[in-house]
């Protein structure tokens, strides 16, 4: 809670600061603020003034679980803030004050207790976004995104709200725990009425757009492609996991005993979206837009943690949501560089990047192995302990997961492959990266390695 | 556990070393290794039971990192940890920008291989297993020869494929044992399932070692990517990686699922023998070396997994013994060719001929290998093919002629391959066949000694893994039993 307010405060402050002008010290300040809100942060988590634990009469809640998963946006954002060197637009401190409030809106999606918060922080994450994804208004692409994310976005979050009020509708509350420990029990001897089956299949179809999961996906990759890189990274980091970690929340909260009624149907839309990210991802040229569609495959691997609300789930979704963060930052910020560079976004821009240079290409390298998957990577523990804790109920679902996940080396490994074993282009790329991105780079890289290798570390967390 | 930890170590001195240290930088760290293993070997107690064993927490508590080495482990430690330095050596010459990279991915892939066979947490056997995937993809298709980028990302993804089938049957496993669920060693192979169930787990668990070993009909990416990979890399995976799917059927396949060997093993078996065949004819057809040793190494796997689905101590010995065996010969044959392509330009045998009589050295050498793959009397080849093929003979003497006829098939294409390429008119004036550098001398004349001494002495290579066998024998006789 402490780490939200400063955040706030802190992005009231950039967008005032803009006034002045002064590019060069922006980044230094958002890493300090930011910084200092992971600490603070740390600190409530290690028993600092847990009194305000409960605040404004049921509407956030910040357990133990919804710190650890602050402070991962937190430092999500932090490192995005220094992969990503913003280019000097005049505009930065309206975009960094942008972003700030959208974490806001993230933050809130993993403390709400209330459909009320849960609907605040959607829209507090989301209305920043739509301004940030058209940001550079002279692009045509980024004009497309915005406006596209907008329609597809309000839509969403309308049904959103009609299925909210469907459910205070059958159920006379708006809170989750009263919803799911009182209604649901009471419902649980009756069977659910059809206004709350409604509703909940509402709510779902709002939280499955928010996470760019099929069939509400056709916006993601349009989106994603269109938008300026670090707002695409922003969004494949932090707002998908804010929106998974909602999706969490809510059903395990809210609606966890009545899975057997939306159970199935998750994991039938879980094994489409996997299905479709694949496959669609195979046949991109462009990088750009393969990272998009693979990250809707990401989404559909995530859904899986919904599936199971047990303990595992939580602690699959911070490694997950940490590691598959991680290594987007990494590829993300590495294309944005080349792409500057190039003007090229195809594969084979990244021809011979590891022989004229290698940290670069190692970075690319091990956060392409960890989407794959590969052993001693964040991509394997994580896609472990989420494929682990639905084996049990839907072992189905967990090898349609796995035989899509091994298809995906095919176009992880291609952009590999143009790394190490082809010829450099003749327009070869130089890349002077300065310190804080090569710093953002190893941070990412060390995080990638450390939830790989030593994933107890992280799992105790929670 | 060192004898992960030590050549992950050289590893990474070999990356940061630079290009000109590499070579010996590599060559001291898996001498090191060797010499270690060499200790712990000559204090192995070889009573069967699991040793050297470290334990410790990974994921959560039933999730751990544990390792340990019984007779079968060792063995294949023992294969892995001699091997890389023979195929460190043979590479001695080698100057190129990218030294560090090779030498190190040559060691990275020997510290997955020692991780692989000490393995007894599932998990951490499917990690290694991945893991020693990655190094010797790059080395292949890195360094490999035409279409490599097509044909190596086809075995990638092929084996990779079986793998994960792996991953899900061991998932399975896990969640039959008994509450707060663990992946050891001991906890999976006391899972009791049904008939059922047995099969699915166990053909997970086959596909995936089939892929590697390859065994007919998953034999599709072996040939073309043992053609493309360079000699290094086709050792690796010839000499060593396949093992560790022989090794997966010996650990983690037979003890997993004794209720489904009834229905699985005769007609896993049946694949194994039709492979022994089926590779033996197309060797006789093949013109490029490398090929023909590819399938004839298909047919001597082949032969080895068919004496381990006889479920008798006899072939497993001989399977176990085999394995050494076949590891070095096999390292041996490549390097013949890779001699032959490296002097001459060609491994085509129409192109070749007469090396004998300017490589003296040489043509003993290689005659020597030659001999220990067609497992002449007194060659390493020998006492294990006999086990192997008294051991299917006794299962079924229809299978024992079957499996027979490869003595006759591998006498026939290695002699072949050797008289082509060695005897008769000398072909190609162009080039003159320096014999072997003493840095050759020395690696293949190890694989020679190696070949004379098992030839001589098979017994402590017996005794290593005779009560590790007998130990896995009774726990699967048992389990049986007990349905």
């Amino acid at each position: 809670m402490k780490a939200f307010i400063l955040i706030f405060i802190g992005a009231v402050a950039l967008l005032f600061g803009g006034l002045g002008r002064k590019e060069r010290s922006l980044s230094p300040a958002v890493w300090i603020l930011l910084l200092l809100a992971l600490i603070v942060n740390a600190l409530e988590y290690a028993g600092w003034h847990m009194a305000w634990e409960e605040v404004g009469e049921g509407m956030l809640s910040f357990s133990q679980g919804a710190l650890v998963y602050t402070g991962i946006l937190i430092l999500l954002t932090l490192l995005g803030s220094m992969v990503y060197q913003p280019r000097e637009t005049g505009r930065n401190a309206d975009v960094y004050g942008l972003m700030l409030f959208s974490l806001c809106g993230a933050i809130v999606l993993t403390s709400f207790s209330s459909f009320f918060t849960l609907f605040l922080g959607v829209e507090i994450l989301s209305i920043p976004l739509y301004v940030l994804a058209g940001y550079r208004k002279e692009q045509l692409g980024g004009n497309e995104a915005a406006l596209k994310y907008f329609l597809m976005g309000s839509f969403a979050t309308g049904i959103l709200l009609f299925g909210t009020a469907l459910i205070y509708g059958a159920s006379g509350s708006f809170s989750l725990e009263d919803i799911g420990l009182k209604y649901m029990l009471a419902s649980s001897l009756t069977g659910l009425s059809p206004m709350a089956k409604t509703g909940i299949m509402m709510v779902m179809a709002g939280l499955l757009f928010k996470v760019s999961a099929a069939p509400f996906h056709f916006w993601a990759p349009d989106v994603y492609t269109g938008s300026p890189t670090r707002i695409t990274a922003f969004m494949a980091t932090v707002v998908k996991g804010a929106g998974i970690i909602a999706f969490f929340r809510l059903f395990t909260l809210c609606f966890g005993m009545a899975d057997y009624f939306w159970g199935l149907p998750l994991a039938v839309l879980a094994a489409l979206t996997i299905a479709v990210g694949n496959l669609s991802a195979l046949f991109q040229t462009s990088f750009k837009r393969m990272l998009a569609w693979s990250s809707v495959a990401h989404a559909g691997y995530l859904l899986m943690v919904v599936l199971n609300h047990a303990k595992p789930g939580g602690e699959a979704l911070i490694v997950y949501v940490l590691g598959y963060g991680a290594s987007s930052l990494i590829a993300f910020g590495i294309y944005r560089y080349v792409h500057m560079q190039t003007g090229k976004d195809e594969t084979a821009s990244f021809n011979g990047l590891a022989k004229s240079h290698p940290f670069v290409a190692f970075c690319m390298l091990i956060a392409l192995l960890s989407m794959a998957g590969i052993p001693a990577t964040a991509g394997f523990t994580g896609k472990y302990l989420l494929f682990s804790s639905v084996f049990h109920d839907y072992t189905w679902l967990v090898i349609i997961a796995l035989v899509f996940s091994a298809l995906s080396i095919a176009y992880y490994f291609r952009v590999i492959m143009a790394m190490y074993f082809r010829d450099p282009n003749e327009d070869a790329v130089t890349l002077s990266l300065p310190v804080s991105v090569r710093a953002g780079l190893m941070l990412s890289l060390l995080l990638v390695f450390a939830l790989g290798i030593v994933p107890m570390f992280f799992t105790r967390l929670i | 556990m060192e004898l992960i930890i030590i050549p992950f170590i050289a590893a990474l001195a070999v990356f940061f070393g630079g290009r000109k240290q590499a070579a010996p930088l590599a060559l001291l760290g898996s001498l090191i290794t060797l010499a270690y293993t060499l200790t712990v070997l000559s204090g192995f107690n070889t009573d069967g039971q699991f040793h050297l064993i470290i334990d410790f927490p990974w994921l959560n508590n039933g999730i751990r990192f544990r390792t340990g080495l019984d007779g079968i482990g060792m063995l294949l430690v023992l294969l892995t940890h001699v091997l890389i330095p023979v195929i460190v050596l043979l590479q001695w010459k080698r100057d190129e920008a990218d030294n560090a990279g090779f030498f190190g991915l040559i060691l990275l892939m020997q510290a997955a291989l020692a991780g692989v066979f000490s393995a007894l947490d599932g998990l951490v056997f499917y990690i290694f297993w991945e893991l020693a995937l990655i190094p010797v993809w790059f080395i292949c298709a890195r360094w490999g020869g035409e279409n490599r980028l097509r044909i190596t990302l086809k075995f990638f993804i092929y084996t990779f494929l079986g793998s994960v089938f792996m991953l899900a049957s061991l998932l399975y496993l896990y969640f039959h044992t008994p509450e707060t669920h663990s992946f050891s060693w001991e906890a999976l192979s006391a899972v009791n399932l049904s008939g059922n169930e047995a099969m699915w787990v166990g053909a997970g668990l086959l596909l995936a070692f089939f892929i590697k070993i390859p065994v007919f009909p998953f034999h599709t990416w072996q040939p073309d990517t043992y053609t493309v990979s360079p000699s290094s890399g086709t050792m690796l995976l010839s000499g060593i990686m396949l093992k560790m799917g022989l090794f997966g059927l010996v650990r983690w396949y037979l003890p997993m699922v004794p209720e489904a060997i009834a229905v699985q093993l005769p007609i896993a078996g049946t694949l194994a023998l039709i492979g022994v065949v089926y590779g033996g004819i197309i060797a006789l057809r093949q013109s490029d070396m490398k090929r023909i040793s590819a399938y004839a190494s298909m047919s001597h796997v082949g032969l080895i997994a068919a004496g381990i689905f006889t479920l008798s101590a006899t072939g497993m010995q001989g399977a176990m013994l085999q394995m050494f065996s076949h590891g070095v010969n096999i390292v041996g044959l490549f390097a013949c060719i890779a001699i032959i392509e490296n002097r001459a330009g060609t491994r085509d045998l129409a192109k070749l001929g007469g090396i004998a009589s300017q490589a003296r050295i040489f043509t003993i050498l290689f005659m020597l290998v030659t001999l220990g793959t067609v497992a002449v009397p007194l060659t390493n080849g020998f006492p294990g093919e006999l086990l192997l093929l008294q051991s299917v003979f006794q299962y079924h003497p229809a299978a024992g002629i079957v499996a027979g006829l490869t003595i006759i098939l591998c006498a026939v294409y290695m002699l072949r391959m050797f008289q082509f390429s060695m005897l008769g008119q000398r072909k190609g004036d162009i080039y003159l066949f320096r014999d072997v550098e003493a840095h050759e001398l020395v690696a293949l004349g190890v694989i020679a000694a190696l070949i004379i001494a098992i030839g001589f002495f098979p017994q402590p290579w017996l005794d290593l893994t005779g009560a590790s066998v007998n130990r896995l024998l009774d726990i699967i006789q048992e389990r049986v039993a007990l349905r």
